[in-house]
């Protein structure tokens, strides 16, 4: 009997799970699995509770808008009005600021630019509040000045209200703007300058035209210095409430810290916070609507660096001078102060200077694995930031203008106007949701999920300090490369990279600075047992410990400002030539 | 060397499962029962790692000052992670029983001194395991006279000397202003007096380590902190003596106490309310109060509300305990009205 006829099918291949994993999911999903994770669930659900208590039992009500209410009362929208100018003022000045510092830097022979550079990064890693100490310790009654028999009572009154709150919230701001500015200024060779002279056009004009293809990081700066200035907490705290000047972040903690606990109250003041970044943002993208900034290519050329005058180099040498011991000199000595003066005694009195509190420090594990601890997460906090950064803000610079760019853009500058407590409540309504914790997902309380919203604070300012790099890229660069048969991947490599490896640089440690200290995220969710430095600090600091919290803080930026000098030196040793070229200045 | 596109995708790929595998791998670990306590007082984790030694019972201490502490309980009002809350004041642990989140328990076999039996709360929904007193009037000997009476405060010598916390930062403040209004009569009457002491320059500051570092500094030099703060002041000075600056304590009439209380979370697992019960046990236990009281230091100068206990050899007698110049105020009513009396101060004297 004749064998049945057997239909001949294809030979099926066996299935496998990898294969189907790697079919579907591209690396770009997973980009924007992260972000909606660790970005845009927190801030939703935080949000959400300003229009729904309920949905979070925060509150009786499924929709209202009573907080808003009460938002426009007079006490809050005050404080609202007082950061929203406070704002502006910080962004205006602090752009400036970094701009002129940036020219005199990367473009002349300014005596003072080595210095500059060396303590950029300590001035990143800064904690406002700490700027504001250092104020304090010098004009207040019993301080510095009146040892010397020096009261400036209307001085004091001004550091204590919107003058002294301006005033450092544009200090803190100044290090941002500079990132910005000038890893844009460097990828902008000497070409331009060249051409408007050669054409018969005067310096100003030069200068004018460079100012012009600066624009976006300009408004990257003003968007960046603003939405740090109306989330900062740090100056608040430290001058808002003695000196009864309120702002929005002041009353935002106030709602979220004390009895009755309102988080409908704190998201509606949030809500409002975002609006303010959006007019920012509004104002940005109206800004630079239309215009190419590509400037940054592989024959971009090294500018010459110009050589001022004897007089020159005094003035712009005893500017930057000025500006660092405003900014860094005065902090400084506020934590030396206090962590070197025996029981932070009255100035007035005789006092002990010694460095036993270092000592301590470096004996007391209590005190120094907080110091530990946060260093690694920093490290991983940068490693990833810095990643997922270098695709946000090729995604925010694309010519392609999709709704996908669109919604990246508005939560990137949401997140950084917003202040880290909000964002630590958020994590907690979306990682402590019972029905997660019934599939056995427990994430809260554990140190992934304090590192991942290290990373959801960090991606904003990590990505906007790279925004103005991308968009000097000009994509024929990429394009001439995949046309030769590269992938996407070699492309990147051998192309993109070395024109931003050292940009991304000082993004990783821009992170890891500012990672290191940060405290609303840190406080809310760090794993018992896991306490990291900025607790450690402020529980020093609670329990009258003066002496070895500020003593910690000095160890933590030392150490900081270590790691970046080990980084950059890395760079120079191992790092490509090719890639350290961009931005080189000939002498 | 090539690098294809299929290769990165692994890479990205199994970093992911990874990743995932490793926070779950955490959370798993993390899922043992494991008593979680939520502190705002020093020597918490002393006693968590003593209870844990005695009892086998794991314990994590989340240790943070009030006001953060509060808002994390807050936030996971859905799905409450706490066991166990402990920390000064009544008005939170009154504010959650309101809530129906605690579950009434009486710790086992302890015998109440006459002040303790006061502050023990009728509905049992938690328990005073000490108390210190607010406020302790800090006030600089080698500058200012000792004042004797709230009155003294708003007089000429004092003008401008006089600085205290901020009741919306400092969690211990709030009863310290209930106790003026509830002396005065009536919130009225506290909230005009606190006016009077503003119009004589009264400073404010977020909490009590910021008003004390404010007399070192020479800023004030009377402060109205928690009474474990001024010792604590009076004490280190005494230690390192610091010319000029002669910090020395005295309480007015009448002093309010400020209550530290312990909490069983009403909604944790039965595994986890039982090590709760056993933890408070042992929180009023001769061998728990003797770690409370260990430091000598800080929280640890608390009074004792046990019969015949005494305090850390660091917290002398208070003159009001003994003269009996104290008052209890009513959690339950005062705490109704936190909100609108810290508005209140914040927007006409802080």
């Amino acid at each position: 009997m004749a064998k049945p006829e057997v239909a001949q099918l294809p030979q099926l291949r066996a299935f496998s799970f990898w294969q189907f994993l790697q079919n579907k999911f591209k690396a770009i999903t997973v980009f924007w699995f992260l972000i909606v994770f660790i970005l845009v669930l927190p801030i939703i659900l935080f949000l959400s509770v300003a229009f729904s208590p309920r949905l979070l039992d925060q509150g009786p009500q499924w929709f209202t808008l009573s907080s808003f209410k009460q938002v426009f009362e007079r006490y809050f929208l005050t404080a609202i009005v007082h950061s929203f100018f406070l704002g502006i003022i910080s962004a205006f000045f602090a752009t400036l600021i970094a701009l002129a510092v940036a020219w005199y830097v990367l473009r002349t022979n300014t005596p003072a630019r080595k210095i500059w550079n060396l303590s950029i990064f300590a001035l990143l890693l800064a904690p406002s509040y700490l700027i504001a100490l250092g104020w304090e310790r010098i004009f207040e009654r019993g301080g510095v000045l009146n040892i010397f028999g020096v009261d400036l009572p209307v001085i004091r009154n001004l550091l204590y209200g919107p003058v002294g709150i301006g005033m450092i919230l544009t200090f803190k701001g100044i290090p941002f703007a500079y990132l910005v500015i000038s890893n844009a200024m460097r990828g902008l060779g000497e070409e331009f300058e060249q051409a408007v002279r050669v054409h018969g056009g005067s310096r100003w004009d030069a200068l004018k035209t460079m100012s012009t293809l600066l624009l976006p990081a300009l408004w990257s700066g003003i968007a960046i210095v603003f939405a740090e200035s109306i989330s900062d907490f740090g100056v608040a705290s430290q001058l808002s409430s003695p000196g009864r000047f309120s702002v929005a972040t002041f009353t935002l903690y106030r709602s979220v810290e004390s009895l009755p606990v309102s988080f409908p109250l704190c998201a509606a003041i949030s809500v409002i916070l975002l609006l303010l970044v959006v007019l920012a943002l509004l104002a940005q993208a109206r800004a630079l609507r239309g215009r190419s900034f590509r400037v940054l290519s592989g024959r971009t050329r090294p500018s010459q660096r110009q050589n001022l005058t004897l007089r020159g180099k005094v003035l712009s040498s005893g500017g930057i001078y000025l500006l660092l011991f405003v900014t860094l000199g005065i902090p400084i000595f506020g934590a030396m102060s206090a962590s070197m003066i025996e029981g932070l005694g009255n100035l007035l009195s005789n006092y002990n200077i010694n460095f036993d509190n270092y000592f301590r420090v470096i004996k007391s594990p209590l005190l120094r694995n907080p110091l530990y601890f946060s260093a690694g997460a920093a490290a991983i906090t940068a490693t990833v930031a810095v990643i997922l950064a270098a695709v946000s803000s090729k995604m925010l610079v694309s010519t392609k203008s999709g709704a996908s760019k669109k919604f990246l853009d508005f939560f990137l500058l949401a997140a950084v106007g917003l202040p880290g407590i909000v964002f630590a409540i958020g994590y907690i309504f979306a990682y402590n949701l019972p029905i997660a914790q019934k599939y056995g997902f427990h994430l809260y309380g554990t140190v992934a999920l304090l590192v991942l919203a290290y990373i959801a604070t960090a991606l904003p300012s990590t990505t906007r300090s790279l925004v103005g790099n991308m968009n000097q890229l000009q994509e024929s660069l990429s394009e001439a490369c995949r046309v030769h048969g590269s992938n996407a991947i070699k492309t990147w490599t051998s192309v993109v990279l070395p024109l931003i490896a050292r940009p991304l640089l000082a993004a990783w440690c821009l992170t890891y600075c500012g990672t290191l200290l940060e405290l609303p995220v840190s406080q809310i969710l760090y794993p018992p047992g896991h306490a990291p430095l900025a607790v450690g600090i402020d529980h020093s600091l609670g329990n009258y410990d003066f002496g070895g919290g500020t003593a910690l803080e000095v160890f933590a930026i030392l150490s900081a400002l270590l790691v970046v000098g080990i980084c950059f030196a890395l760079f120079e040793f191992f790092a490509p030539t090719g890639w350290k070229q961009l931005g080189k200045v000939r002498a | 060397m090539k690098i294809s596109q299929r290769s990165v995708k692994a890479v990205v790929i199994s970093s992911v499962v990874a990743l995932a595998s490793t926070l779950v791998g955490v959370s798993t670990s993390h899922a043992a029962e494991t008593l979680n306590v939520y502190a705002a007082l020093d020597y918490s984790q002393d006693v968590a790692t003593a209870f844990t030694a005695k009892t086998g019972i794991p314990v994590t201490v989340t240790a943070l000052s009030t006001g953060p502490l509060l808002a994390k309980i807050t936030a996971e009002k859905n799905n409450p992670q706490w066991g166990i809350y402990w920390a000064d004041g009544a008005e939170p642990c009154a504010s959650f029983d309101a809530d129906k989140q605690l579950l009434p328990y009486t710790p086992a076999g302890v015998k109440f001194s006459l002040v303790g039996k006061k502050l023990q709360p009728s509905t049992k929904a938690f328990a005073v395991t000490g108390f210190t007193e607010m406020v302790g009037v800090l006030y600089n000997s080698a500058k200012v006279a000792k004042p004797k009476t709230w009155d003294d405060l708003t007089s000429a010598a004092y003008k401008g000397q006089v600085g205290m916390n901020n009741p919306s930062i400092s969690g211990p403040t709030f009863p310290f202003i209930a106790g003026l209004m509830n002396q005065f009569g009536s919130e009225q009457a506290g909230k005009d007096y606190l006016t009077k002491l503003k119009a004589n320059g009264l400073q404010v500051f977020d909490k009590n380590s910021k008003t004390v570092k404010a007399m070192e500094t020479g800023l004030i030099n009377v402060g109205l902190v928690q009474s474990s703060a001024a010792i604590t002041e009076v004490n280190k000075i005494n230690a390192a003596p610091v010319k000029g600056f002669t910090p020395a304590v005295t309480y007015f009439s009448k002093t309010t106490i400020l209550p530290s209380c312990i909490a069983i979370d009403g909604r944790a697992s039965a595994a986890q309310q039982s090590a709760a019960k056993k933890f408070v046990d042992f929180a009023f236990s001769s061998e728990g109060q003797t770690i409370m009281k260990a430091s000598n230091f800080g929280d640890s100068l608390f009074f004792p509300v046990i019969q015949g206990a005494v305090a850390a050899p660091g917290a002398p007698s208070s003159p009001t305990i003994a003269s009996n110049l104290i008052q209890f105020v009513d959690p339950y009513k005062w705490g109704s009205i936190q909100g609108s009396v810290n508005d209140w101060f914040t927007k006409n004297i802080a």
